[in-house]
């Protein structure tokens, strides 16, 4: 479920846990290296090719940033922070970047990196489908000199490009230039702070430190990314300490995290969310969606609140745009839709859409039922809750909704096509990342740039100028701006309703290990590769296990379960002998 | 009907049927509604000119009888296609998962075989003791034991509580001993489902041996053995199990062909890497090569352990072979 975010403003974020980093601000010295620090996911990597799975796989887009290095990455705080680039410059308006890459940088195999590898994965990588951006669309490609490398691009941005993109060695991939996903890349020889160990299809990723890293080794020995394929034995297994933490975001329903609460030498992180759910509203099906009167009451009529309490159990906020509320470029003036039936009923009954024929359903002036179905996959239980509660807000107000949980594949061909499917209202969820660049395409003119993007067929041409005048405006107060304005639009046209923005609650454990950093989606997902990087032994020799967790089971559970299994022997037992005798 | 005869016969209707699942499973998948490519690209980004790029490479854009035509072909030369999802040759991919499955399914087959006839034959033929009674009892709830929940207990207790064995997975990582202490580890790994997994198969092997016995043991032939003085041990094991077997033989030939389909629940309960996971994970994304790949392998092998049990069956009972002369 990860999006690939580039783009533009750099706002400070905030670093929401202090004390974790506190305590990983101990001197070099004194930190210890070694150890295996083990995370559990949920979804495993089937592959090491450099195609979906890198981009779209819980473990996939953890396990290339910790091997493969970039020209720059976003610091916890969601800085610019040089990596393989030590400085860059840009020319004619962010037309034009060079990057001065650093000279002591090697790849696994001890060859140096260099400006030819950066030339080579600038033409070759965006020609694989999920690595074509903006920032990755060149005009051209030039080697200045062994280490310097300048890239041109089709459409001038104001941040450096190739936000989140592998480095790939040249002199391994060249004969797959034509088509780099025909490689198995079955040693990833990288550039990154660890190496590939060993990798076993849909079980685990292990890695194991890079002693050469320009920067220094990590702290840890060997990172593994380990597969299970249920979350009880995922839950047993941090509970045992096979692993340390929960790998992509953190566990899926806070009653997962109330059952954790209390146990021995486990914390639970509460980190702001970086998935924010929305309606979003087919503009292109002919009917009375396309009347904003109608996609306004609907807004008000939805209570967020009772979906925070019921389906997240109080961990989520309301959002009302694509833009994190922490963020500086979050407008905080948008136009509110707080839950208000009685408004709705009134913009309805205003706009003539009353219940002629008194069976509950108001009609539109052309005596049509105002009944809409909502699309959603079936995969995700929280959609389905929250379609629920909305199909019971809506009723109401005499708004009719049916819930249509469909195969994700399905579900995607029909949000995506709007044009074809006409859907009325789809339940959807992106993370649209630190950066909030690529989400814009959800709102750019759909048979333009937002084709294939723009799953609500939405176009205000004012919208798209304001677009394109930030992608490439320098001076950040007048990029904030813009970028406020084209949140009012949004929020005004109401081609997306937004709904709610889940926390993220992540288990770790503290008897081992120190220094998690948590940021925006919790301590490890594909804005934050940095726990991996910080996370190291304790100082202090860990305490003696802790004794067999045996309070820590069910064991009342477990008792029903043998008391019920004798008493069903024991019937089974007399029936038989009763057929018997 | 010679047995060369009958052979024949049988190879050329397994034959069929093989060519005829191999047609069903191309089009079955292909009716499912979706779109294997937004199952691949999830991603909103990729232009239009890039999907149809990634329709051509899949072979996608042809209409369905022309690639009906190339994938016969090239399963004619051995070729599976490539996996959408996984980007690598279905066969690579069907063949890493097949060892874990039959290893594990295979084991817990014939452990579930060998005990699940033994206390069956012993059920049936003590039927009237109590503690037959109370055997069969266990054996059947046994049997109705979801594996699901069992295999989260045995977790919960021998896993977690007890932490005598791992908690899922094949192999510890990174580990990488002599073949002795790999097949430790394999085994330390195994234990659990494979418990499971023994759980479920023989009550139904109990049950079929149960029935089988009472239905010999009113043979006349049993009392004619019985008149004749023999030993009761010789009665049991030579007249009554051996042709009690018999409708053991069909349930195992049934059990052996699925055998390649693994076990989706214990896989999932354990994280075992079989082709019950490959195959759902396969219908999940659309992956049709490989949905074709794993049901072939599936019903050849199925197909093949009917064979057999039908070969063995003709050699066992020339009545059958005169039945299938009939028809």
């Amino acid at each position: 479920m990860k999006r690939v975010a580039t783009l533009l403003a750099l706002v400070p974020l905030l670093l929401l846990t202090a004390p974790l980093m506190a305590a990983a601000n101990v001197s070099a010295q004194e930190i210890p290296y070694g150890g295996r620090f083990a995370v559990g996911f949920l979804e495993s990597l089937s592959t090491l090719t450099c195609g979906e799975e890198w981009q779209y796989n819980d473990m996939g887009c953890i396990f290339w940033p910790l091997v493969y290095d970039q020209l720059w990455i976003l610091s916890p705080e969601g800085e610019i922070q040089p990596r393989l680039a030590e400085s860059w410059e840009s020319s004619e308006n962010g037309k034009v970047w060079t990057f001065h890459l650093r000279h002591d940088a090697k790849w696994h195999d001890g060859q140096p990196v260099t400006a030819e590898d950066v030339a080579f994965t600038a033409e070759n990588l965006p020609q694989v489908e999920v690595w074509w951006y903006v920032d990755t669309d060149f005009e051209e490609v030039k080697v200045i000199d062994e280490y310097t490398v300048r890239l041109t691009l089709v459409n001038p941005i104001s941040r450096p490009p190739m936000y989140w993109c592998p480095i790939l060695p040249k002199h391994i991939w060249e004969p797959y230039a034509e088509d780099l996903l025909e490689y198995d890349n079955k040693d990833a020889i990288g550039s990154g702070p660890f190496k590939l160990k060993e990798f076993r299809s849909e079980e685990y990723v292990l890695l194991e430190a890079n002693e050469e890293y320009w920067g220094g080794r990590p702290y840890v020995d060997e990172v593994l990314l380990i597969a299970y394929a249920n979350e009880e034995a995922q839950i047993l297994a941090l509970k045992k300490g096979d692993i340390q933490t929960i790998g992509y975001r953190g566990l899926s329903s806070p009653a997962a995290a109330e059952k954790l609460r209390g146990e021995p030498n486990i914390e639970i992180g509460e980190y702001p969310g970086l998935g924010i759910w929305w309606l979003s509203i087919d503009l292109y099906k002919e009917g009375p969606l396309q009347d904003l009167n109608v996609r306004k009451a609907i807004a008000y009529a939805i209570n967020r609140d009772r979906i925070i309490d019921t389906v997240y159990m109080g961990y989520a906020e309301k959002a009302d745009s694509f833009v994190y509320p922490e963020l500086d470029i979050h407008n905080p003036n948008l136009p509110q839709y707080d839950y208000n039936p009685t408004l709705a009923a009134q913009i309805l009954d205003e706009a003539g859409y009353v219940d002629i024929d008194g069976d509950g359903v108001r009609e539109t002036p052309e005596g049509d039922d105002l009944s809409f179905e909502i699309i959603t996959a079936s995969a995700w239980p929280d959609a389905i809750k929250i379609a629920s509660l909305i199909k019971e807000d809506l009723a109401a107000i005499g708004i009719n909704i049916k819930v249509s949980p469909l195969d994700e594949d399905v579900y995607y061909t029909m949000v995506y096509e709007p044009t074809e499917s006409e859907y009325d209202i789809a339940i959807h969820e992106e993370e649209p990342g630190i950066l909030v660049d690529w989400i814009w395409y959800f709102c750019l003119d759909p048979e333009d740039m937002g084709a294939g993007w723009n799953t609500a067929y939405y176009y205000n041409p004012e919208f798209d100028e304001l677009y394109f005048e930030q992608v490439s405006e320098f001076d950040p107060e007048k990029r904030k701006q813009l970028i406020w304005q084209m949140q009012e639009l949004l929020a005004e046209d109401l081609p997306y309703i937004f709904l709610v923005r889940p926390k993220e609650l992540v288990p770790y454990r503290t008897d081992k290990f120190e220094g998690y950093v948590g940021t925006i989606g919790g301590l490890s997902s594909w804005v934050n590769p940095w726990t991996y990087l910080k996370v190291h032994l304790k100082a202090a020799p860990a305490p003696p296990p802790p004794p067999a967790p045996g309070p820590a089971i069910p064991m009342t559970a477990i008792a029903g379960g043998i008391v019920a299994l004798v008493i069903v022997v024991g019937v089974a037992y007399y029936a038989v002998k009763r057929r018997g005798s | 009907m010679g047995m060369k005869e009958y052979v024949a016969k049988k190879l050329f209707a397994a034959a069929l049927t093989i060519f005829g699942s191999i047609c069903i499973n191309f089009l079955i998948f292909r009716i499912l509604p979706g779109d294997p490519l937004r199952m691949i690209i999830k991603d909103p980004r990729v232009k239009p000119e890039a999907m149809e790029r990634l329709r051509r490479r899949f072979g996608l854009d042809k209409p369905l009888w022309v690639q009906f035509i190339v994938y016969l072909t090239r399963l004619a030369q051995g070729d599976m296609g490539m996996s959408f999802w996984q980007k690598r040759p279905v066969l690579e991919v069907v063949l890493d998962r097949l060892w874990p499955t039959v290893l594990l399914v295979g084991s817990a087959f014939l452990i579930s075989l060998v005990i699940g006839v033994v206390t069956g034959a012993i059920v049936g033929w003590k039927r009237r003791s109590k503690m037959s009674a109370l055997i069969y009892s266990v054996s059947l709830v046994v049997y109705m034991i979801p594996t699901f929940w069992l295999g989260i207990l045995l977790l919960l207790v021998f896993g977690y509580w007890f932490g005598l064995f791992p908690l899922g997975g094949m192999k510890t990582p990174g580990i990488k001993p002599g073949p002795i202490g790999y097949w430790l580890d394999v085994l330390n790994h195994m234990v659990l489902p494979l418990i499971a997994l023994i759980f479920w198969y023989f009550g139904e092997y109990v049950v079929v041996m149960r029935s089988a016995m009472l239905d010999v043991l009113t043979e006349d032939y049993i009392t004619t053995a019985r008149a004749k003085g023999l030993r009761e041990r010789v009665i049991m094991w030579d007249h009554a199990v051996r042709n009690a077997l018999l409708p053991v033989t069909t349930l195992t030939a049934i059990n052996a062909g699925w055998i390649v389909a693994g076990a989706i629940e214990a896989e999932i309960v354990f994280s075992w890497p079989g082709v019950g996971r490959l195959i759902y994970d396969a219908l999940m994304k659309r992956d049709y090569p490989l949905l074709q790949g794993t049901f072939l392998v599936l019903t050849v092998s199925v197909v093949l352990a009917n064979l057999l049990a039908d070969i063995v069956y003709g050699y066992l009972d020339p009545r059958v072979r005169e039945e299938a002369a009939k028809l």
